[in-house]
């Protein structure tokens, strides 16, 4: 259920795209940072820039996501001070085009493990891997990487854990358990 | 009576020598080398509780500190104290304490801080002593201290060990110096996440060895010794917002004469981080 509404909350995000027209994502890769309260600084130093909407820390990837106006850049040296002045460690960022709401942790998880974004078209060939507990997805394994597979309405695999399958679709999130999800309109099974 | 007023003077303050003002996610009994983020301001609302078969503290006090710097904070607490002791009771404001913390060394790794700070503490002589039982030993005192911490998401370790210099008071009194070295252990089920609650359960070892107390350069025989508390403890939080609480559980006394061991001590704290 908790899926869904995810993939329902993305879905309707996606619809309402313009209203962060003009806003961009920085994400930051912190060091340091182990506890909510001891990042609230940072949350502060951020809110306080002009420009700055929402701040969002994921604390097991190290990763500070912020969305700000388009026309906000922040120079390595000014990010490297507000780190500092926070007791953490700055080591380096990143810009996404668009500001959706999504946490952080999957546009880091898919750019780090699989190097797919959000929205990204793909075609991937991987192992089945079994269905999910809740028998609405299945998984598929790709080098290594497990990812959520939502196949089309009525079409779940049938097979034998461990038999080559493709899928293509769009890259939507990430699940609960760190895995990409992938809204596959095709699948292509052996035979 | 004059062992009564005796007594008062040298208990008096239990509670201000042993607790610490309030450090968000560090340890509640101990000393940790937690500082404020440069600018910062955290203030906190604390209750703590001490007694013995005679005596029995509360104390309400509230703190302010400020970060300097990242690594340099200040603080001031001012305490509300009531005594009972031998069915005598006392209120009023206590001592009021000043406190500076400097974080000596950082290493920052993903998800992993390390640190070591030295902590200043002075504890001054600003309540009353006239009533019987005394708010105050009549004394400023000082304390000197340097903490450890290791904090990652899942675990947290903490050592400190800490100095008390007790003054002399007018009536003569010095106060045994007191040394307490402490070890901690915290643990969190699940990695935090920003805006969602998180708990932290903890639970420190309080060692406290405290000298002769001395009248006039005169040894008392029933002042001084060594106490060791198990104290489990738990922290809430979220986001600027921290509720903590533990209990200093007594579980070996070496004392010296005829003194009363420690029974409890328990502190319960409201953080904000502004």
């Amino acid at each position: 259920m908790k899926k869904i509404t995810l993939i329902s909350t993305l879905i309707m995000l996606a619809g309402f795209n313009s209203a962060y027209a003009g806003e961009i994502k920085q994400v930051m890769q912190v060091h340091g940072a182990v506890c909510a309260s001891c990042a609230y600084g940072l949350e502060k130093k951020f809110k306080k820039i002009d420009g700055v909407k929402r701040f969002d820390i994921n604390l097991k990837e190290g990763l500070v996501s912020i969305c700000t106006d388009d026309n906000l850049k922040f120079s390595d040296e000014q990010l490297t001070q507000i780190f500092i002045e926070s007791g953490y460690s700055y080591k380096g960022k990143k810009i996404e085009p668009s500001c959706d709401g999504e946490s952080s942790s999957a546009v880091a998880h898919a750019v780090n493990k699989m190097g797919l974004n959000k929205g990204d078209e793909v075609s991937l060939t991987g192992l089945f891997d079994g269905v999910c507990d809740d028998g609405k997805d299945f998984y598929l394994v790709v080098k290594s990487e497990v990812i959520e597979i939502i196949p089309p309405s009525g079409a779940m695999p049938n097979l034998a854990i461990g038999t080559p399958l493709t899928v293509k679709g769009i890259v939507v999130g990430q699940s609960e358990d760190g895995e990409v999800v992938i809204e596959a309109s095709v699948i292509d099974e052996p035979g | 009576m004059k062992k009564v007023i005796y007594r008062s003077t040298l208990l008096a303050g239990v509670i201000a020598i042993n607790a610490l003002p309030a450090q968000a996610h560090g340890p509640i009994f101990s000393l940790g080398p937690e500082t404020i983020y440069k600018d910062g301001i955290e203030t906190h609302l604390e209750y703590h509780r001490a007694s013995d078969k005679d005596e029995t503290e509360n104390e309400l006090s509230m703190g302010l500190g400020y970060g300097i710097t990242q690594d340099w904070t200040i603080a001031a607490e001012l305490p509300y104290a009531s005594i009972k002791e031998e069915g005598a009771n006392n209120a009023g404001l206590g001592n009021i304490a000043l406190e500076t913390t400097y974080r000596l060394w950082k290493h920052n790794a993903l998800g992993l801080q390390d640190s070591v700070a030295a902590t200043a503490r002075a504890i001054l002589d600003t309540a009353s002593t006239s009533d019987d039982p005394a708010l105050s030993p009549g004394t400023n005192d000082f304390v000197l201290g340097l903490a450890y911490g290791r904090e990652s998401l899942i675990w947290q370790r903490w050592a400190s060990v800490r100095y008390r210099f007790n003054g002399k008071s007018d009536a003569g009194i010095e106060r045994g110096d007191q040394i307490s070295v402490d070890a901690v252990i915290g643990w969190r089920a699940r990695v935090p996440q920003y805006y969602k609650s998180d708990t932290l359960w903890m639970v420190e070892v309080n060692s406290e060895i405290t000298q002769r107390s001395a009248q006039n350069n005169t040894p008392l025989t029933d002042t001084g010794g060594t106490e060791l508390f198990v104290s489990p403890g738990v922290i809430w939080s979220y986001r600027n917002t921290t509720v903590k609480g533990g209990v200093q559980l007594p579980v070996y006394h070496d004392l010296n004469g005829d003194q009363s061991q420690s029974d409890y001590r328990l502190k319960l704290a409201l953080e904000l981080i502004l």
